[in-house]
């Protein structure tokens, strides 16, 4: 039989267990439809490293909805990733690629 | 593996490790002690569990470049428009705007701008706080505003700056919209003044600042806005902080369990989710309100197109719009039958004094029939009676006048941002 203080402190602490972080309220989150596989950049030279560049913050339906812009705009675009959104920075090749790839397929 | 992979690793780790520091999430559901949660985008924004991604059909905006899908499965939403997927972008199918002058809530468009966005919400541990230059700080559940302070209720319009973008002429960087991201509800909450009051605003305050639950992509900047104390403390203005939408609670993606309603002004400065909210001695010098959203500061907001504007202040009051909501290019009526054309016009607070149709590409004008007015903030419904005798095509345009005499462009003005368009809308109707 236990102790009268043992029943209390083990009362206690599975109280506070039970209101523990673990044991709050579960809030649900919910799901939002992806991407689908329709939204697609074109296929050219180094799109698989355009997407992978161009997707850390947002999906590239931002990129393919835009309409047709030249090397110059897109490069205007790209800096204001950079400087303002803190996209990570991109090597030189790297910025070039992407550059030629979106004047390329995206490009007015 | 070089440096800069490790650091992609690292932030792509941080990132889909959640903003709250919870680690080891798995699936949709996970326990947390604070009032929001924010999930993996893998789980938000992640596939089925079979990997199977529905296809959806595709719909066409009247642009180029305007292949869209019709989405389904949006908590709260009958199938969107939707611009963009992460973060989500979804435009109301203009249909809907026909369906009555209040935009149902699963119809309503919805806009974020960064990718960490609230999935779920515990509306008891939800919290507005009040702070800055007052004489107390505040910390309010809602059930504080629910009881605490007058429940107000206004029917408003909620326009997205960009409405409309798409159809600029030169094209514009930005959200390419058709004109779907705007709708009308009846808000019910408080007074953000009455509020305010309670925290007691000391002298020399200029602005409020605004900050909700959401949250920036990466380390870039956080959208918090900002407005003057004149505006908010004006009676006239009736500033709010809504937890209602048409009878409901406010759906998820449009600011569950609270936001600010800014009625007449731009939807840029109704902020979701706000929680925070402080009271400044300085104006805001943002990204979102000193950068984005300006507009050229003369009395078009607009510029010679391709040209950058002298000066610009921040976008605020809606200017005057008009639609056809019925009908729409390319629909077909019959020849010596009436034809009942509906549709809704709106200002930034004044008011609609009168609408205008044209059956003939504007020589002849008609007044149409206003409906009965829901307040001077709301969709004003109109009717026009259209009896074409003979058959063929008619050029057909709307255009309506506010009570502070603004009347719309039969040009479209042009800015870099495609901010705040307001054509004279013209459509194309066969006649069989």
């Amino acid at each position: 039989m236990l102790s009268k203080e043992i029943k209390r402190r083990w009362l206690l602490t599975s109280a506070l267990f039970l209101t523990s972080p673990v044991f709050a309220a579960d809030l649900v989150g919910v799901k939002l439809p992806p991407e689908t596989a329709s939204v697609t950049l074109k296929s050219g030279t180094n799109v698989g490293m355009v997407r992978e560049r161009c997707s850390e913050c947002h999906t590239v339906d931002y990129i393919v909805t835009q309409p047709p812009q030249s090397r110059a705009s897109w490069k205007a675009t790209v800096d204001k990733m950079s400087a303002t959104f803190k996209m990570p920075a991109l090597s030189a090749s790297d910025e070039d690629a992407i550059l030629t790839y979106l004047s390329t397929y995206y490009g007015s | 593996m070089t440096d800069d992979d490790k650091k992609l690793d690292r932030r792509r780790f941080i990132r889909n490790t959640g903003l709250l520091g919870l680690t080891g999430l798995v699936g949709a559901k996970i326990a947390q002690a604070g009032d929001v949660a924010f999930l993996a985008d893998d789980v938000t924004y992640g596939k089925e569990a079979s990997g199977a991604i529905p296809t959806y059909p595709n719909i066409e905006q009247p642009f180029g470049n305007g292949t869209r899908q019709l989405v389904s499965g949006y908590p709260g939403k009958r199938p969107m428009i939707r611009l963009t997927t992460r973060p989500p972008q979804l435009e109301t199918p203009f249909s809907a705007f026909d369906e009555g002058v209040l935009t149902p809530n699963d119809a309503f468009y919805v806009r974020y701008h960064g990718a960490p966005f609230p999935a779920a919400v515990d509306a008891n541990a939800f919290r507005l706080s009040i702070g800055g230059n007052v004489a107390r700080s505040l910390t309010l559940s809602l059930s504080d505003l629910k009881t605490k302070f007058p429940i107000r209720e206004i029917v408003a319009v909620c326009e997205c700056s960009g409405n409309g973008r798409g159809f600029s002429q030169p094209r514009v960087k930005g959200g390419q919209y058709a004109n779907g991201a705007m709708g009308n509800a009846r808000w019910t909450g408080v007074r953000l003044k009455d509020v305010l009051n309670a925290a007691g605003v000391r002298a020399g305050s200029v602005q409020i600042s605004m900050n909700g639950l959401d949250a920036p992509s990466e380390d870039g900047p956080d959208f918090v806005k900002a407005l003057n104390m004149t505006q908010v403390m004006d009676d006239n203005e009736e500033v709010m902080l809504a937890f209602q939408m048409n009878g409901a609670d406010l759906p998820l993606l449009n600011g569950f369990p609270l936001r600010v309603v800014v009625p007449g002004y731009y939807a840029t400065y109704w902020v979701k989710h706000i929680n925070k909210i402080s009271v400044l001695k300085t104006p805001l010098d943002n990204f979102y309100m000193s950068t984005a959203y300006r507009i050229p500061d003369n009395a078009c907001a607009c510029v010679p197109p391709g040209e950058k504007p002298a000066s610009t202040v921040p976008i605020n009051r809606l200017n005057v719009r008009s639609f056809f909501t019925s009908i729409s290019d390319g629909s077909e009526v019959l020849a010596g039958y009436p034809t009942t054309i509906k549709g809704i016009a709106f200002d930034g607070g004044s008011g609609i004094r009168s609408v205008q149709v044209s059956e003939d590409d504007g020589l002849n004008w008609t007044d149409a029939k206003l409906s009965p007015s829901l307040g001077r903030y709301s969709f004003q419904e109109w009717t026009h009676n259209f009896i074409p005798t003979q058959a063929g095509q008619y050029k057909l345009k709307v255009r309506a006048i506010s009570n502070n005499l603004e009347t719309q462009p039969e040009v479209a003005p042009w800015n870099p941002s495609g901010y705040m368009r307001n054509v004279v809308e013209a459509i194309s109707v066969n006649v069989v």
